[in-house]
């Protein structure tokens, strides 16, 4: 009786046996029961196999370098429209969108001019060959120090111009808001793909200059509260939530008219996960991959029941989500000044070392060190709390 | 040409077919997720540069081309910075244990996590062999080809590697075969 080795028992259980050799273990197979039970496993085997890889998530391209491959010449013969993700651009649209809050502040004093700025940028947009929008790495890994102040205003105009234009369909979703002169970003996703790249593209400018902001107003007023929600909350829903808005009564979190929308994006699973291996790495986060309400849920302690805050008890408050935008600002920020790969306690080190005098990194501190200790828990454990403040 | 590639959309169906793959491929190579994305954008611009020239090439071999280019330019950045193999096959254990499909059922996803992990443990070369074998499909030739060993090598660390694991499944293909 032939000798099979086991190299050549696997090649042919996995079809990749050569002719020869294939008839020369159908032959042993013939005669060996142990060998065809052995085929069987190997079979049995490479299935579990395969079924477990097909289910491991991977992140791929986000939407700038899709963007810029389908801006390649003959790359597509149609331009499809990239949807605004249901999940938001993170941190950037939150970083963008607390520029725009701090900017709303002054408008009175300093208004712009959106159709010149719309204009000004398309005009860019154009401009621009295809290899240009191709991605800079030596900005994509840039420390926050390296971002000169001065594109502040590429991220501030290309928000701007989404809330100009976005102003009017939203205002008819949300009435309440109808005299506000917030912006609003629940329609942004019907802005062209050149904004969105825009905007996009000026995501490491923003949330340094929005960190900065953040420095000079730790605790910000309440009119700004409306672009935070506005940057927790995935433009596709939050018009889903303006619908709700419109069917449901008031409550008291709409009382001021520019008040945060809770609750208001479903929460969905994966963006724990997803966040769980980031941090363990010290990576940036793939941004399409995170959901900011779910977030909040894992990451800010949960609220005793308050009656003063009716059925909404359970839901962050408007003071919680200012102080995870601000902790999540701060993270993108030290994140990105590590220059690499960087541990979470690495993290926090350089946390605690720049906190003198910053008492907001304080809250940053203890925000990660939340986090630590639920990342530190089985993933069922994590997703509990996420799951017991889901909008009721 | 490239305006030949975009009659049919091909480029653009490449890239949507390819991306996650290649970058998670690349992932276990630079341990950063932006320089695995440019690693990736890299591939798909010399693709499309050289379907100018050899479409009907590439496409034959498509899958192949992909990962061999990937895996060189991730060897390149490797190169340029200088990130240890230990470190990337750290966070590749990291990113394999804990990436799994959120919507998967909670007991196939704890199996999942139980291979997965498993796979983990298996030298790097296994490792990626394995994936490239039993995730993208490729063939012994093809894998041969993207990582630079012989068609035989690439056996043996595939039945060794799956003779490991099998040790390892075994519980879950018992637990699996319980009512």
């Amino acid at each position: 009786m032939s000798t099979i080795s086991a190299d050549l028992l696997t090649a042919y259980a996995l079809g990749e046996a050569s002719p020869a050799d294939q008839a020369l273990v159908e032959q042993h197979l013939a005669t060996s029961p142990t060998a065809r039970a052995e085929v069987e496993a190997i079979r049995a085997a490479a299935a579990l196999l395969s079924s477990s890889l097909a289910g491991e998530t991977s992140p791929g391209l986000d939407r700038q370098r899709r963007l810029a491959l389908a801006a390649l010449p003959g790359a597509a013969t149609t331009r499809r429209r990239i949807a605004f993700p249901h999940r938001i651009v993170w941190p950037g649209a939150l970083a963008a969108c607390l520029v725009v809050g701090v900017m709303s502040l002054s408008r009175s004093a300093a208004p712009t001019n959106p159709q010149s700025a719309a204009t000004a940028m398309l005009a860019r947009k154009e401009e621009a060959p295809a290899p240009a929008v191709l991605r800079d790495r030596s900005a994509s890994h840039a420390a926050p120090a390296d971002v000169a102040p001065a594109p502040v205003a590429e991220p501030v105009m290309a928000m701007q111009v989404a809330t100009e234009q976005a102003t009017a369909p939203a205002a008819a979703a949300m009435p309440t808001q109808a005299a506000s002169d917030e912006p609003v970003l629940a329609m942004a996703d019907r802005q062209s793909e050149a904004k969105v790249a825009k905007s996009t593209r000026a995501e490491a400018e923003a949330d340094v200059i929005v960190a900065e902001r953040l420095d000079a107003k730790p605790a910000a007023p309440a009119p700004a509260a409306a672009p935070l929600a506005n940057a927790v909350t995935s433009p596709a829903a939050a018009v889903s939530k303006a619908d709700t808005r419109a069917k449901a009564p008031a409550g008291p979190a709409e009382a001021g008219g520019a008040a945060l929308m809770l609750g208001a994006v479903t929460p969905t699973t994966g963006a724990v996960s997803d966040l769980r291996a980031h941090l363990a790495a010290g990576t940036w986060p793939p941004p399409a991959t995170i959901q900011v309400d779910e977030l909040l849920a894992a990451f800010v302690p949960q609220q005793p029941a308050d009656e003063t805050r009716g059925k909404d008890a359970a839901l962050p408050s408007d003071a919680d989500r200012q102080r995870f935008a601000g902790a999540v600002v701060e993270f993108a920020g030290i994140l990105r000044g590590t220059r690499g790969p960087a541990s979470l306690e690495h993290v926090l080190q350089v946390a605690t070392a720049t906190s003198a005098g910053r008492p907001e990194r304080l809250d940053f501190i203890s925000l990660v060190r939340q986090a630590q200790q639920i990342l530190a828990r089985p993933p069922a454990a994590a997703a509990a709390p996420a799951a017991a403040s889901e909008h009721q | 040409m490239p305006a030949q590639s975009s009659a049919d959309g091909w480029f653009t169906a490449t890239v949507e077919r390819y991306e996650r793959p290649l970058v998670a491929y690349a992932l276990r190579y630079v341990h950063d997720l932006e320089a695995a994305r440019d690693v990736v954008q890299d591939v798909f611009v010399k693709l499309h540069t050289e379907i100018a020239t050899d479409r009907d090439g590439i496409e034959a071999r498509l899958a192949q081309w992909l990962f061999t280019v990937c895996r060189n330019r991730c060897i390149d950045h490797q190169r340029c910075h200088a990130v240890s193999r230990k470190a990337t096959m750290d966070l590749a254990t990291q990113h394999s244990t804990d990436a799994v499909a959120p919507d998967a059922p909670l007991v196939q996803a704890e199996t999942t996590s139980q291979v997965l992990a498993a796979l983990a443990l298996l030298p790097p070369r296994q490792q990626e062999v394995i994936r490239l074998k039993f995730h993208q499909g490729l063939s012994y030739a093809d894998i041969a080809a993207v990582t630079s060993l012989s068609v035989s090598n690439v056996g043996f660390l595939i039945s060794t590697g799956l003779a490991t694991l099998r040790q390892q499944f075994a519980p879950l293909a018992q637990q699996e075969g319980q009512p």
